[in-house]
């Protein structure tokens, strides 16, 4: 079955179908977001809160646009809401440090993602994560991030501006 | 940027994508959906219905005592307002007249020197 006739079946109310589309997204859509929470924990809710979303809104979906970059925009959102709802509400204002501290990048720490996090905003690593890892066009990025092409382009070119001139990855980079 | 950067990246994020893959392996995602899909989803509607209910009463409640209230004092209002309309103007014209004495005290002063100004000249 192709991607569009499992889309179709799922929208129908086939769960077996909506699975084989978990299955092949969820390996993608867990990296990006281990990379991108704070901690594990949140990775695994915001993983179950998108697909759970998805099979809900399943109809809204646009076929024009590939289904992981519908599965990247609505990961998106609920991280924002994440961040607002979890972080901000619970730790800031009852000003303890973060209950949770389950940073799995942590136990490789050269790793670049986990370097980049630190030095650019989460609009910027989202930029350089669908560039380069994803490899989605200035289009497609555009419709996950609902920004203009030209936006995306400028931010874009900040962002490797940045990792360039950041003096510990050029090091980690020659050590290699 | 140059490809030993770019490179690098991949690369980190195939590490990472080791990772994920074998945190789903113990996370049994697929379970996990079914049992979230199979839960009934939140209606919202009969939370709409039950708050204008609530703002209904609430209204009812909050308005009736005012409208009471209302119904009872408006003919007492109506026999007050005029003399109360009254009692206005009147002290409205007894501030303006205790301002305005001493003006009129002193022009009278000067019309009546004036007067015997003239007699004095008529006299000469």
């Amino acid at each position: 079955m192709t991607e569009q006739q499992l889309i179709s079946q799922a929208q129908q109310g086939a769960t077996d179908c909506f699975s084989q589309l978990v299955a092949s997204y969820q390996s993608r859509l867990y990296s990006y977001l281990l990379g991108r929470c704070h901690n594990a924990f949140d990775a695994d809710d915001v993983l179950q809160e998108t697909f759970i979303n998805a099979y809900r809104y399943l109809d809204s979906y646009d076929a024009r646009w590939q289904f992981s970059t519908w599965l990247f925009t609505i990961a998106r959102r609920l991280l924002g809401q994440l961040k607002t709802v979890y972080h901000v509400t619970l730790d800031a204002l009852s000003g303890r440090e973060p209950a949770i501290e389950n940073d799995l990048l942590a136990l490789d720490r050269n790793n670049f993602w986990r370097l980049i996090k630190r030095d650019v905003s989460a609009r910027q690593y989202d930029l350089l994560w669908f560039f380069y890892v994803e490899q989605y066009t200035i289009k497609d990025i555009a419709h996950i991030m609902k920004q203009s092409e030209s936006w995306v382009k400028t931010n874009l070119h900040r962002g490797k501006m940045t990792l360039s001139n950041n003096r510990e990855l050029a090091a980690l980079l020659e050590h290699n | 940027m140059n490809n030993p950067f770019i490179n690098r990246l991949q690369q980190d994020a195939r590490a990472i994508r080791g990772l994920a893959d074998q945190r789903l392996k113990n996370m049994n995602l697929d379970q996990q959906l079914s049992e979230q899909l199979q839960q009934p989803q939140p209606t919202r509607w009969p939370w709409a219905v039950a708050a204008a209910v609530c703002l209904m009463v609430l209204g009812g409640v909050l308005l009736q005592p005012q409208l009471a209230n209302q119904s009872s004092t408006l003919p007492l209002n109506a026999k007050v307002q005029p003399a109360m309309k009254l009692n206005w103007e009147l002290s409205t014209g007894q501030l303006e007249q205790a301002i305005n004495q001493p003006l009129i005290n002193e022009q009278q002063a000067i019309m009546e020197d004036l007067k015997t100004l003239r007699k004095a000249m008529l006299s000469i």
